[in-house]
Formats: structure tokens, sequence, C-alpha cells
């Protein structure tokens, strides 16, 4: 037990520098990693810019549109997945480089989880339309052909109204006799099980005393 | 083959519902009355012995006795020869009871029935 607690406290050191989640840290949340305000003077914005690592013109914070971002610059939004496998990236399981501004959700964006800048290799419209063609071969095929089988060349030995009138006649048999004899059954001379009830007296064929 | 005579080949008004328990009065017709038949288990004793629903009939204290006769003797079951016999003697003789319910119920039907065929005639005579 204390070496697991004493695991777990050594791996929450690690977690951020080596990307592992023994445990998470949400309980480590610090009021000066909020984001400030909107910056609204040049001076707000150098500080801003110098906060989160970046160069002025290079800074430019999500557009205000009251929903709370503040000061948070406006990372381009790439997933994890949709960067290139092979550069030398100082975190290579987020595919990211020291420094580097993480995207505001960028929890979501990881290398296990959504891709959304991915370039699909066929729209989902083609991907749609492929499926109903193979589908439309197929069940085109089938319908087509319905009428047109393979056959030896004879008569059937029964028409096809003998057949059916055949099965029909079977059928009609067996269900026949079946609900025929649902209230005809053979059974032997008693009548039903006499169990002891609440409120409820049976009786033997002797006399009373 | 003679129920199925009597009771689908012949008249199925004097045909006694065997699903269904006697519709007569139980005392009528007995001058000197019938004695009651007696629940000797208990409940908390059927429950206790684990009693299967269908044993918990009139004859479950011999069900019981047996099924303890068992469990102490087990693998020599053929030691329980006495108990068993017991207990299905009492079945035989429930058995009897529904024979003998099932037939008065049929002889109270047709007795019903000819009644009903004199007051017909006697209607008819008047």
């Amino acid at each position: 037990m204390a070496a697991i607690s004493r695991g777990i406290l050594i791996s929450r050191q690690y977690s951020g520098l080596l990307g592992l989640q023994t445990t998470r840290n949400a309980g480590a949340w610090n009021k000066d990693w909020m984001p400030g305000p909107y910056p609204k003077t040049e001076e707000e914005r150098l500080r801003a810019a110098r906060k989160y690592g970046l160069r002025p013109d290079e800074y430019k914070p999500v557009p205000d549109d009251g929903l709370g971002a503040g000061d948070y610059p406006d990372v381009p939004l790439v997933s994890a997945e949709s960067r290139n496998p092979f550069t030398n990236w100082d975190y290579p399981e987020h595919r990211r480089n020291f420094g580097e501004p993480l995207h505001q959700n960028f929890d979501i964006y990881g290398l296990d989880r959504v891709n959304a800048s991915q370039q699909p290799r066929f729209s989902a419209t083609h991907q749609f339309l492929s499926f109903a063609s193979v589908m439309a071969f197929f069940l085109g095929t089938y319908y087509y052909f319905e009428d047109r089988k393979m056959h030896w060349p004879l008569q059937p030995r029964f028409s096809a109204t003998h057949q059916f009138l055949s099965f029909a006649s079977v059928m009609a048999f067996f269900l026949g006799t079946y609900y025929y004899f649902e209230d005809r059954k053979m059974h032997w001379p008693l009548l039903p099980k006499q169990f002891p009830k609440e409120g409820v007296t049976h009786y033997t064929f002797e006399k009373s005393e | 083959m003679g129920q199925v005579m009597s009771e689908y080949i012949g008249d199925p008004a004097t045909r006694p519902d065997y699903t269904k328990s006697a519709t007569f009065d139980p005392l009528y017709g007995f001058s000197e009355g019938r004695k009651e038949r007696v629940m000797i288990a208990t409940v908390e004793e059927m429950q206790s012995a684990d009693l299967p629903q269908d044993s918990r009939d009139y004859c479950a204290h011999l069900a019981i006795e047996h099924r303890a006769c068992r469990q102490n003797v087990w693998p020599l079951a053929y030691k329980c020869a006495h108990e068993k016999h017991q207990y299905l003697n009492c079945q035989y003789e429930d058995f009897v009871l529904r024979m003998k319910e099932y037939e008065r119920e049929r002889r109270l039907l047709e007795r019903t029935e000819r009644k009903a065929a004199k007051a017909a005639r006697e209607e008819l005579n008047d």
C-alpha cells in the first residue's frame, strides 16, 4: 500500500514531462494559469504575448465573442495525428516541440483521439456513393435474374399450382389436427390436485366423526 | 379408450371439466358429513425443508420425512424404502380421491341432466 502511494506521488512529478498519465492532476489547478481578460491596450497585448511565450507579431488572441477565451492565443487547430510522424519532435507522443503553444482543447486532439484536421483520401460523399453503387449492383443483379434463372430443359413434374396445393393441404392437415384436438385432449378421469390453501377446506370420502 | 368414448364421442354435457375443481357443493348428498383433510406439515416446516411447490400438498409431511431419510443415509438410498412407500401410498390415496371426485362430479352432472329432462317432459305434459 505504501509502495503504491509512493509510486503515485513519483509518477505525478513525471506526468508532465514524459506524457505518462498514471494519475490525473485535475486537483492541482493554479489560479495563475487562468487566462487573463481580452487585451485591449498595446501594453496588455505585449504582456500577454510574453506570458504565452510568443513574439508580439505572432501573438493573436482568440477573437472576443463574449465566450470567455480571454487573452489565450488563437492557435491553429492541427491534431497530433495530422502532424508529420517523421520529424524529430521534442515530445513525440504529442508531436509537439518545447514551447509550442497548445490549442485550447488540445487534450481531445491527441494521437489517440479526434483527428479534426485530417484530409480524408475520399470525401464523405465519395464514400457513400461507392457503397451505394456496390449495393445497387448486387441488388440489381439479384432482382434482374430472378425471372431469368438457369434451368434444365424440362417441364416441371408438378405444376407450380400443384406444388403449392400440396404444401397448403399438408400444412392445413397438421395445423387443423393440432387445433382441433386442443380442446379434446386425452386425460385421466381426475379432477385437479388439491393443494392446501387459506380459507379452503377439502374433504375425503369418509364419514365425519 | 373408454374415456374418449364417453367424453368426446358420447355426451359432452355430462363431462366434468378436468381442469377445474368440483362445481357442486362438497357436502351435498352426504347425510353423515365428510371428514376434512388435515394438513400435517406447517408452512414453516415446508419452507425450512425447501420443499418444491408441487410437493406442498396433503402428503408434504411424508415428503419431508422421506427427503430427510435420504439425506441421512445417502448414497444407500435403499434404506429409505419404508418412508418412500409411506409417501407413495399417501400419493396413491390422493390419486384415488381425485378419481372419486371426478366420478362424483360426473354423476351429479348426469343427475342434473336427468332432472332437467324430467322437468321438460312434465312441462310438455302440462
